[in-house]
């Protein structure tokens, strides 16, 4: 199965929901700014390619996870993505899309603007990763449930957005 | 394989579906219903060719370029085969390969003020580039 987490710029939170699923993160407790940091394609997805899925690697069961910007289509471009893979044949028993844009905080939206828009990469970093690290509860909680949805038989398709109640969810 | 015929336009991608697959796109109610179905779903399947090949319509608005890089990144992660067309550069692609900026201008922004006057016209030109793409071997 392929199991594909989105976001906004395919940059923070898709990447981190990602790694935590393939056990790049640990998820027993908060990762440091350095593990933020050394992650492949943290905060490095460049803007003309964000659309293009990113394959972040295999997790325990042998499913593939990838990670995948959207910009501000993501209901659009899921169903999109859901009809024409539909045509091509592919059962939605084989992958799920997984929204996990509505965990990110102020503070981890503020980072990615400065970061990619205003060119303040390292500033912009620094704050993602501290917004991420006061939200990292949310994107554990996340995994844990897809991955106890698989392990009982989930038979895939469009995950809408993620739990989070505090949390405001843009559409 | 999958053709996806995408536009900004509503009803480029329809007319060009139409023509591949052989449809009348004379009756009113075909754009009508069409961009009823489309407003809240941008990839739409059309349906299949004589040579099994499936055809969908797509519209993107100002999002061109992430819809077609999600798509063909798809096609590649499941091994589908797929190919986009953006209707107003295959309106405007010379047979030398080349195509005008300005004719492609024209394409792309003069039926959005013409309105549905300009429809046969362009079905006319597009009928002409999809016959000349068949020639040339590319489905």
């Amino acid at each position: 199965m392929k199991i594909i987490y989105y976001c906004f710029a395919g940059a923070h939170a898709s990447v981190v929901a990602a790694a935590i699923h393939c056990g790049r993160l640990p998820a027993e407790r908060v990762p440091t700014s350095e593990e933020f940091a050394r992650l492949p394609y943290y905060d490095r997805t460049p803007p003309e390619l964000v659309g293009r899925p990113y394959f972040m690697g295999p997790d325990e069961f042998g499913n593939s996870i990838y990670f995948i910007g959207f910009w501000s289509q993501r209901r659009q471009l899921a169903d999109a993505l859901t009809t024409f893979l539909a045509a091509g044949g592919i059962p939605r028993s084989e992958y799920i899309l997984q929204d996990a844009f509505p965990l990110i905080n102020f503070s981890t939206k503020l980072g990615g603007l400065l970061s990619k828009r205003y060119r303040l990469t390292g500033f912009g970093r620094r704050i993602t990763i501290w917004g991420l690290q006061r939200q990292y509860p949310q994107f554990v909680a996340l995994v844990t449930d897809l991955k106890q949805r698989l392990a009982s038989g989930f038979c895939g398709g469009t995950a809408g957005p993620a739990g989070n109640p505090g949390e405001k969810r843009n559409t | 394989m999958i053709i996806v015929y995408h536009s900004a336009r509503f009803y480029l991608p329809l007319l060009a579906c139409a023509l591949h697959l052989g449809l009348s796109y004379e009756a009113e109610d075909f754009f009508r219903a069409g961009w009823a179905e489309e407003t809240g779903k941008p990839l739409r399947v059309m349906g299949r060719d004589d040579g099994g090949n499936i055809v969908c319509s797509l519209i993107h608005g100002r999002h061109g370029g992430l819809y077609k890089r999600a798509l063909e990144g798809a096609a590649d992660v499941f091994e589908l085969s797929c190919r986009c067309i953006r209707v107003e550069d295959l309106l405007t692609v010379r047979r030398t390969g080349r195509n005008l900026a300005l004719s492609r201008l024209i394409a792309c922004h003069l039926p959005h003020f013409l309105g549905p006057a300009q429809r046969r016209a362009i079905a006319r030109a597009l009928d002409r580039q999809l016959k000349r793409q068949r020639e040339e071997g590319r489905p």
